[in-house]
């Protein structure tokens, strides 16, 4: 019996193994089994890079990207119902992924991510893009951080939360973009028409701008143009929920009727987005309460606990006698 | 039987790379710090073994159902359990106690389920002689999520035995079982269980009634598809 249980074991072990080294090939095995809302908390990680030390002087320091991830980070915890917010100031390339990578282990099952990047932005002649850390050489595309890198780490996140907002202030973020955006929210929307959406999963991305230049200060505000109406929409909105498309598409009205830069919207393609939505949930507003079939439903907890104890009960060990 | 079980794990391995998208299958690894107690006419004994345990299991929609296998040796020194066909041995050598599980369960609530199953134990002394419990029987389980990481479970499960002493000697006996434990489940596909299990075997064999007392600190590992 203990040699049969040492070769299970090694049949453990020979699954484990095959299961990360096809990963790392890039062989999709796992399939995130998320089709609910669940407990969710929501993460944010939120990147400001400005002290950029290119020595060979292309990358020079920028104005108001950390004052921009700053504000943000402290708007998502005082007015929105972010748990677990992380601030990266001026950060390499590594600290950068790794930060990414150490938001993955964080991450829960239902779950909900936002991660935003302010800093330079590349797109080479080849139509990539890139993010600039600041301690990227210019000139050497090798210390910049690839948009297929970065839609690598977001998907894999992203496995996991069900839902997941990539939100870039910089340059050519617009590379990023896979698919076009969504449409409008219906005037008649409402909250089932949230809970529809909070039930699919989400993938969603807003970009600065397109495939164009975008600035750093705007009016002397101290912030970027697409960071200061993003904030604004942020600090203005008086509604309990407010879906990432919703939100997009008011900066996008905001940034292009003053400067001269389009921000965009759309979907990380290859991600298991499922026409889902991130919802900001606005902790300002009172708890209301509604009363349905007699019983008392938090708007701020509308997830149904079965969904996400059917996601736990499929981690679990059976049971032993 | 053996042969059987490795087909049956073979076939989960493989199956676990196919997309099944409603259905997980799992593989787990538990060590369980065990302490058998007992009692045999007016004598009683004890003995400390690691039981070392493998769980193959799958959940579809609410149905979930597996196998458990564990082995253990005890070494009692003295005063160890004779075999109720009256074979006495050498007490320095170890008594192997292994354990088949396969169990069926259906979630009916959403923090708990029903489970049924089948569980066989077979005692192995050192002369050769064994016993073997057999019986079915069911149980409840129920867990409780702190949060997205960690839950609270626990369960207990009632089995009617039948015992079979070296096809010589036949009884009926009861199993009890309880187990407690506190689940962390990782980012990944992997949970780290730690939890105490407690096992209550008693049976009468010829007129004689004993009782085995089984149980300690469980650790365990596995990893979901």
């Amino acid at each position: 019996m203990r040699q049969l249980i040492g070769f299970l074991f090694l049949i453990l072990l020979s699954c484990i193994s095959v299961s990360a080294i096809s990963s790392s090939r890039g062989i999709d095995l796992e399939v995130a089994p998320i089709d609910t809302i669940g407990n969710n908390q929501y993460f944010a990680l939120i990147i400001g890079n400005a002290e950029y030390r290119d020595v060979n002087d292309i990358w020079h320091p920028l104005k108001t990207s950390v004052k921009g991830a700053k504000s943000l980070a402290d708007m998502l915890r005082s007015r929105y119902s972010f748990t677990d917010v992380t601030i990266l100031e001026n950060s390499t390339r590594k600290e950068i992924i790794m930060a990414l990578s150490t938001l993955n282990d964080k991450v829960g099952i239902g779950d909900n991510v936002l991660v935003y990047y302010a800093g330079h932005g590349f797109l080479d002649v080849n139509g990539l893009g890139y993010w600039v850390p600041v301690d990227a050489i210019g000139g050497d595309k090798t210390t910049y951080i690839r948009n297929s890198t970065i839609r690598d780490e977001v998907s894999v996140i992203a496995r996991r939360a069900h839902h997941t907002l990539l939100i870039s202030d910089s340059c050519f973020s617009g590379s990023l973009l896979g698919v076009a955006s969504r449409g409008a929210k219906p005037e008649n929307a409402d909250q089932r028409y949230y809970q529809q959406l909070s039930q699919k999963r989400s993938v969603q991305i807003i970009t600065a701008g397109g495939n164009e230049f975008v600035d750093d200060d705007y009016k002397s505000t101290g912030y970027s143009p697409f960071t200061h109406f993003l904030l604004n929409e942020l600090k203005f909105n008086n509604a309990i929920r407010l879906s990432a498309t919703e939100l997009a598409h008011q900066i996008r009205k905001a940034v292009s009727s003053n400067v001269a830069q389009t921000p965009a919207s759309g979907v990380l393609q290859g991600a298991g987005d499922e026409l889902g939505e991130f919802i900001f949930l606005n902790v300002m507003i009172p708890i209301q309460v509604e009363i349905s079939n007699n019983k008392a439903k938090s708007i701020l907890n509308n997830s149904e606990p079965v969904d996400f104890n059917e996601l736990i009960r499929k981690r679990l060990p059976i049971p032993i006698f | 039987m053996k042969y059987s079980i490795v087909i049956f794990i073979l076939f989960l391995s493989l199956a676990a790379h196919s997309a099944l998208a409603s259905t997980s299958i799992g593989v787990g690894l538990s060590r369980i710090q065990s302490t058998w107690t007992g009692t045999q006419s007016e004598k009683s004994y004890e003995a400390k073994s690691p039981m070392i345990g493998v769980q193959f299991n799958f959940h579809r929609e609410r149905f979930y159902g597996g196998l458990n296998i564990s082995e253990a040796e005890y070494i009692f020194n003295e005063n160890g359990p004779n075999h109720p066909t009256n074979v006495s041995y050498d007490y320095q050598q170890p008594i192997v106690r292994n354990n088949l599980d396969l169990i069926l369960g259906y979630d009916f609530w959403s923090h708990g389920s029903v489970f049924i199953g089948t569980k066989t134990i077979t005692l192995k002394w050192p002369t050769g002689d064994s016993m073997v419990w057999v019986g079915i029987g069911g149980g409840v389980r129920g867990f409780y999520p702190l949060n997205s990481h960690w839950v609270l479970n626990t369960s207990f499960s009632f089995i009617p035995m039948f015992v079979d002493a070296n096809k010589t000697a036949t009884g009926r006996g009861g199993f009890v079982g309880i187990n407690a434990s506190i689940t962390y489940l990782f980012a990944t596909r992997f949970y780290a269980l730690f939890g105490i299990q407690s096992e209550n075997l008693a049976y009468q064999v010829e007129d004689e009634e004993n009782e085995y007392i089984f149980g300690g600190l469980r650790l365990a590992t596995g990893f979901s598809y």
